[in-house]
């Protein structure tokens, strides 16, 4: 007959040596489910700015209020005998951002039920995560990421924008819990992407808009370092007076992010959109 | 992508060289270096013609200063 070993009376009560003041955490990185940060991509502040720039890297910040919603023990009792544990509830984290944005809450909410995986960032530049047995740290597996907005300041407070992060299990969250240290300013580093639109002002000169709220960053991207990587398509390109001017573009589009932060600029991806205004 | 840079015009190398030098002259010719005569202005473009031509081994060439015509 087999024997089998104890799992459950192995209980290490003790602590670390050297346990880290568990300062507030200031930002969240989602990244696509299963994909993890490497030791390579959180070696230096470059490098984990490239990787927000890959498109399976995505920060959300600067968070200035933490709520935890579940993640509680289930207990009950059968019959007269007393209580015992039978799982943990469902649980959120829910960080409120320091300042509300249009763009972010549209895009929380357009996420639905994507599958992503989060790790977060405290002020001291600790990476919380999940130990999935590997010698790189995984993000938290979660079920979904929601947004609870409210989109206008009222006569006593300021607009807000609550992220809600829904742990796909509570139980292993909490279990299987880890952290890593780092020697940069890691929430100085993390960069979300804002979408940005083409607008076509005349038959060869462009601009370049945020999507929501339209500010102009044409200036911006007309000082990219390689401007036909930035125009993809576009014969030629220069900037001058506010306008991207463009001899031949059939059809305009703007390069990946990487491509754009290859160029020097940070923090932008294409919509998707090209809004001609030149008959206006 | 390679790219020739002159006087602050960004130019695909690839696409410029599907191009005839003629092609490339009258595409650019009332798009780049507006501030420029016509004259110097297709003497650029002349010049710069060549210079994505036969550039085959440098991504990128900066000059500072007006490419001179002759």
């Amino acid at each position: 007959m087999n024997t089998r070993n104890c799992a459950s009376s192995t209980f290490f009560s003790g602590t670390s040596g050297c346990e880290i003041d568990h300062s507030k955490v200031k930002a969240a990185i989602l990244v696509k489910h299963g994909f993890k940060l490497t030791a390579a991509m959180i070696a230096t502040a470059t490098a984990l700015l490239a990787a927000c720039h890959s498109g399976n890297v995505f920060a959300i910040k600067t968070f200035c209020e933490y709520a935890k919603n579940g993640g509680d023990p289930n207990t009950s009792a059968v019959g007269y005998g007393g209580e015992k544990v039978n799982g943990y509830s469902a649980m959120q984290d829910q960080f409120t951002l320091e300042d509300y944005s249009e763009a972010l809450a549209a895009n929380i909410a357009g996420l639905g039920n994507a599958k992503f995986d989060v790790y977060y960032v405290d002020e001291d530049n600790n990476i919380y995560g999940y130990d999935d047995g590997t010698d790189v740290l995984a993000g938290f597996p979660l079920n979904y990421v929601s947004c609870s907005a409210t989109p206008y300041s009222s006569s006593g407070s300021q607009a807000t924008l609550v992220v809600n992060f829904a742990h796909k299990d509570a139980k292993k969250a909490l279990e299987h819990a880890n952290y890593q240290h780092v020697d940069f300013d890691v929430v100085d580093a993390l960069v979300g992407l804002m979408a940005v639109d083409i607008v076509k002002v005349s038959s060869t000169t462009y601009k370049v808009v945020e999507h929501v709220g339209g500010y102009d960053v044409t200036a911006l991207f007309g000082g990219a370092t390689t401007l036909t990587n930035v125009f993809v398509g576009a014969t030629s390109a220069s900037y001058a007076n506010g306008v991207v001017t463009i001899s031949t573009w059939s059809n305009p589009k703007l390069g990946e992010p990487s491509a754009l932060h290859t160029a020097g600029i940070d923090g932008y991806m294409w919509s998707g959109k090209v809004i001609d205004r030149t008959a206006v | 992508m390679a790219e020739v840079v002159i006087n602050g015009v960004h130019f695909n190398v690839d696409a410029c060289k599907t191009m005839s030098e003629k092609k490339f002259i009258n595409v650019m010719d009332d798009v780049h270096f507006l501030d420029k005569p016509k004259a110097e202005r297709q003497a650029i473009l002349k010049d710069a013609y060549k210079m994505i031509v036969g550039n085959t081994e440098t991504d990128k060439v900066e000059t500072s200063d007006t490419v001179d015509a002759d």
